[in-house]
């Protein structure tokens, strides 16, 4: 697809307008809750492209990415073993299947009162929330192995290595990305969660603290930093995900636009 | 652009077909997991190995009954699924909005990257403003809740609607079928199962932000009384109330499969069960 300024100029209209009709309504705005957005980016610029940034923002951020790489290997390896021994498979799948189930919110109470407040128990409540989409997926990743791939392996025994390396890790690698994808999506959730819930500090514990004292210019500039995270993240994951996949998806993009 | 990053997923199908002696072997190793990790947890606890916020498992299951007696339990339960279930009609209404943008390439183009942005924020940032704006009611979880379903479903319903196959679309044009038409009999059945796959998903998080709106905003239900016991420093009835939470989880999961399959009976990845 080439870059042409009429389609750039389609894309940006909606976000564009967007903003600007909200700083023109704001502008004058008296209302405690809805401050004017000058006011608001402001505010945003000097807490956290200064200090804050560092003391408030940048744990979070750490714990969220600890969180999601345990998770993630936890996940992968996981799937891995309950498909190289079934028993150890079924075993644990139900165990699985239900903690996915369970609201993980409801276990903040829990796991406030086991670990108290701090890093440990948000980085434990983000590789709950993260890993079980992980490992799911990835089970149906190793599980769907094309049958001939199957065939071939059995006639031509290779190392149990070379063959997770070679065969069953690039098989199961779309549905793992696919299973990561959620659970970034739920681990940033929960990091924001778990500061709003159990936290003296942090980008959550900040926002919520804010609206409970009615500092309204400091909660929406809070909104807004957890917002571009939320959307920074997605988009470096599928940076990341395009590279790493790319002998998996440009074939696919090709025959997309060949259609 | 982007690439897709939805999947249709038909619910998965419950294990048909297997010899009844071999079910019966991985029923027992499926329970082995579960019963050997509530007694390897029953076993440590009183050996006094765990900390005394844990309590063993058979606690958790005595307390459990008095919670059930109790019709706190009930009327909180009937609470947090009254907004589940508010929360997942009023997510629905975008569907319409959704084929809108999908059908037309330009609207398409205009509204993707607010639909992107939206979609990818974690939702509970809205609870502060929520708080604020409504205070403790349902009208503040709503709001949470809404915002994260809506986003979803209308995420998945676009992409539905986008997929439809050019040959069939051309088809349609050439036989002169009118656009009401196309839109019933070609864009929707299309689109139906992706738009299957975001209810799903926007269920499963509408009951994990309820309950999160509860335990931090305060909002009546499940998640109120979670906050509760454990205030109170009653760990037993906390486990209960918890692992009954995941059961509600279940039931609503299992519910929505059930009807996933029931409407999209006809459709070709629904039909014939296990593959």
């Amino acid at each position: 697809m080439s870059f042409s300024w009429r389609r750039l100029a389609v894309a940006a209209a909606l976000p564009v307008t967007i903003v600007v009709v909200w700083w023109l309504v704001s502008a004058r705005s008296l209302h405690p809750f809805y401050p004017p957005l000058s006011e608001i980016f402001d505010r945003f610029a000097t807490l956290w492209f200064g200090g804050r940034f560092v003391t408030d923002a940048l744990p979070s951020l750490r714990n969220a990415a600890i969180g999601f790489a345990i998770a993630s290997i936890v996940g992968a390896l996981g799937a891995y073993a309950m498909t190289l021994w079934a028993p150890v498979g079924r075993m644990f799948g139900p165990v699985v299947y239900f903690i996915q189930a369970v609201p993980n919110t409801a276990l903040l109470p829990a796991a406030l009162i086991v670990l108290g407040i701090g890093a440990n128990m948000h980085v434990a409540m983000i590789v709950l929330a993260a890993f079980p989409s992980i490992l799911l997926n990835s089970l149906t990743g190793f599980r769907s192995i094309e049958p001939q791939l199957v065939d071939t392996m059995a006639i031509y025994p290779a190392h149990p290595i070379r063959r997770l390396l070679q065969v069953e890790l690039p098989s199961a690698a779309p549905h793992v990305f696919a299973g990561m994808r959620t659970g970034l999506r739920r681990a940033v959730l929960m990091m924001v969660a778990a500061e709003m819930f159990g936290a003296e500090s942090g980008i959550g514990y900040f926002t919520l603290q804010a609206s409970r004292t009615f500092r309204t210019v400091d909660m929406w500039a809070g909104i807004l930093l957890l917002g571009v995270i939320g959307y920074v993240a997605n988009v470096i994951f599928q940076l990341v995900e395009n590279r790493v996949l790319r002998w998996y998806l440009a074939p696919r993009a090709q025959q997309r636009q060949g259609a | 652009m982007t690439t897709t990053s939805t999947q249709v997923a038909p619910a998965p199908a419950t294990g048909t077909g297997v010899k009844p002696r071999r079910r019966l072997v991985h029923a027992a190793q499926a329970s082995a997991g579960l019963l050997g990790f509530a007694l390897a947890w029953e076993v440590l606890a009183r050996a006094g190995a765990l900390p005394p916020e844990l309590p063993p498992p058979t606690e958790i299951l005595v307390a459990s009954f008095g919670e059930f007696a109790s019709p706190a339990l009930w009327v909180g339960t009937a609470r947090t699924l009254q907004t589940w279930a508010l929360a997942m009609l009023l997510s629905m209404l975008v569907i319409p909005i959704g084929v809108a943008l999908g059908i037309s390439a330009t609207a398409f183009r205009a509204s993707w990257f607010v639909v992107e942005f939206c979609r990818t924020i974690p939702p509970v940032v809205i609870l502060p403003l929520a708080v604020l704006q409504f205070g403790v009611t349902m009208q503040m979880s709503l709001l949470v809740v809404v915002f994260s379903g809506a986003w979803t479903i209308l995420y998945n319903t676009i992409y539905g609607a986008r997929d439809v196959d050019p040959v069939a679309t051309q088809t349609a044009k050439v036989y002169g079928i009118s656009p009401m038409r196309r839109l019933t009999h070609v864009i929707l059945p299309t689109a139906a199962p992706f738009i299957a796959t975001g209810v799903r998903i926007a269920s499963a998080g509408a009951l994990l932000l309820t309950i999160l709106t509860e335990l931090i905003g305060g909002a009546p239900g499940v998640g109120q009384s979670i906050v509760e016991a454990q205030q109170a420093g009653a760990y037993a009835p906390m486990f209960a109330l918890i692992i009954f939470t995941g059961l509600l989880g279940l039931a609503l999961n299992y519910l929505i499969v059930a009807l996933e399959s029931k409407v999209l009976a006809w459709h070709p990845a629904y039909r014939g069960g296990s593959k």
